[in-house]
């Protein structure tokens, strides 16, 4: 899976494109590790690109949600497109992620 | 014989008696001197206390079997009791282990905060720290208690406020920001020093913010404003100074005709700097939107062809179109969409030197519509080509600072592309040139707001 990276400001925004799955998930899982690292828990996913998320997808970013959770953090979520929001819902996990629409909201919530 | 003296036996008896005697005095002396000096001590501590004095360091006497011991001991007990005592304890509750990260309300409460929160004592001794202030200094969270807080925060300006606060117990609070040693970026951490509890022994509490992101967005809107103020006001003074001529002189038809013409193009300049104003506005309140209508592509690029092609004659560029014959449908906002070939097009105009070439290709890859703007200017290097579509983001070149703009262009153009559900990506090489390759879905549709 190609996982995008780029720095608005101080924020790290990744943008994994196409489906979250499987082997996949790991790629997201140590990026998103290393960008919390990198920029002090400064992180968005634009999930604009993902296509669908299967279990291992979303254990990923439970992962990366759970190590900004102990920094006083939310792993913020922009662009979910329905198929994953519905992923998110049926496995009662979206509470576990701030949704914003777009990429620069999510980077606004760090002002 | 006698009476002729005392034995010799019992003066040996007397001498060892009295030696006896003096060294059991002595010993009595020693005894009593070192009970003394525990008194005098404890004495002087009383005093200082009575001064003032609230440090336990300094109230403490020798560590000592009996009365050194039992003060001691009493002092301790009185700092458990103490304010910051009940504040250490809060954040321990109900059996969690405030130091490594146990599940106490208080401390789960602390954790909740994106805030680092530590607190010191007068040693210097990391007593508490919570999760975000083991991310905010780069340190494991289970290290950090017990600590001296001198090994993990280097700043001698935060130090000092640390020192001064224990010292003086000032209620005061004391705020500084830290550039971050250890960061990659430029990453800014805000320390605010302030002491805590009322009485018994003094603590500091130190609350670190992460407030990177607000500086960098003061010096972005600094800097906009400073640049769109240059940028505006070019066209502004070529107009006015056409309009002197038109007014003032007796011009040939020729003559007038170039001015005006002149005065038509800075005027179209203007109306897509203060557009492109308004655009990234929108997107600043997340507004951003597009109609969703059929583009007719083909039409779109030959006046891109019209507009551009008198500025590149001007400039002594090599300006082609490899244009194919037919054209699939795309769905968006044509005058968004045109707003990036503008921008993508424009910027190749004015960063390609005088005799460069820029190539616009399209063509179909599987299903998108891939646009091309090649050009042979001066290139962005890899650190610059990361941030370029970051809005208020120029090169970092002394030929990129020679030209007006915003640094908005491309950060508009790329949130378009999104929009529509495509992308802009950027090949380059300095002093070789640059491609910026701009697709679309073909028959896509635009997304709600911009991503």
């Amino acid at each position: 899976m190609q996982v995008e990276s780029e720095r608005q400001g101080a924020v790290t925004v990744l943008r994994p494109r196409g489906p979250l799955i499987a082997e996949d998930a790991d790629v997201v899982r140590h990026k998103g590790g290393e960008a919390i690292a990198d920029s002090l828990g400064r992180l968005v996913i634009d999930a604009s690109a993902i296509v669908y998320v299967d279990s291992k997808g979303i254990e990923a970013l439970l992962d990366l949600a759970d190590e900004l959770s102990d920094a006083g953090q939310v792993l913020k979520l922009s662009g979910t497109n329905e198929t994953m929001r519905e992923a998110l819902e049926l496995t009662e996990t979206a509470g576990m992620f701030e949704h914003f629409e777009d990429v620069q909201s999510a980077v606004r919530s760090f002002l | 014989m006698a009476e002729q003296g005392i034995p010799l036996s019992d003066d040996i008896g007397m001498i060892a008696a009295a030696s006896v005697g003096a060294v059991v005095v002595l010993a009595a002396f020693a005894w009593l001197g070192r009970k003394l000096r525990v008194m005098l001590h404890i004495r002087g501590a009383l005093h200082a206390f009575g001064g003032g004095e609230r440090a336990l360091g300094a109230l403490k006497v020798a560590d000592r079997p009996g009365v050194a011991r039992a003060w001691n001991g009493l002092l301790e007990w009185r700092r458990e009791t103490s304010d910051v005592a009940q504040v250490d304890k809060m954040l321990r509750s109900k059996g969690g282990t405030a130091q490594s990260g146990g599940g106490g309300t208080g401390e789960r409460a602390a954790d909740a905060l994106w805030q680092g929160v530590i607190v010191i004592d007068e040693q210097q001794v990391m007593r508490y720290a919570n999760g975000a202030a083991a991310v905010l200094m780069r340190q494991r969270r289970e290290a950090l208690p017990g600590v001296d807080v001198r090994r993990v925060i280097t700043d001698e300006s935060v130090l000092m406020a640390i020192g001064e606060v224990l010292e003086t117990g000032s209620r005061q609070r004391r705020v500084m920001d830290v550039g971050d040693p250890k960061a990659s970026d430029s990453s800014v951490l805000r320390y605010s020093v302030r002491a805590i509890g009322t009485t018994g022994e003094r603590m500091v509490l130190v609350v670190i913010e992460d407030v990177t992101q607000q500086r960098i967005s003061d010096a972005a809107q600094h800097a906009f404003v400073a640049q769109a103020t240059h940028e505006l006001r070019t066209p502004l003074t070529n107009m006015q100074l056409y309009v002197e001529q038109l007014i003032d002189d007796e011009l040939s038809p020729r003559e007038r005709d170039s001015a005006l013409n002149v005065i038509n193009q800075e005027i179209s300049r203007l109306d897509r700097i203060v557009g492109d104003m308004l655009s990234i506005a929108e997107i600043q309140a997340g507004n951003l939107h597009a109609k969703s209508g059929e583009v007719r592509v083909q039409p779109l690029l030959e006046q891109l062809q019209v507009d551009y092609a008198e500025s590149a004659r001007q400039k002594g560029l090599s300006l082609e179109f490899d244009l194919p014959p037919k054209y699939p449908s795309i769905v968006g906002d044509r005058e968004k969409l045109a707003i990036v070939l503008h921008n993508l097009l424009g910027n190749a105009v004015k960063y390609t030197p005088e005799g460069g070439k820029i190539t616009v290709s399209v063509k179909e890859e599987g299903d998108r519509l891939v646009t091309e703007v090649t050009d042979t200017g001066i290139g962005i290097s890899e650190e610059d080509a990361a941030r370029v579509f970051e809005r208020f983001v120029r090169a970092n070149d002394a030929r990129v600072a020679a030209q007006t703009g915003t640094g908005l262009g491309l950060a508009l153009a790329r949130d378009i592309a999104r929009l529509h559900s495509g992308d802009i990506t950027l090949r380059s090489e300095p002093d070789v040139g640059s491609t910026f390759s701009f697709w679309l879905p073909i028959g896509g549709s635009v997304r709600a707001k911009a991503a």
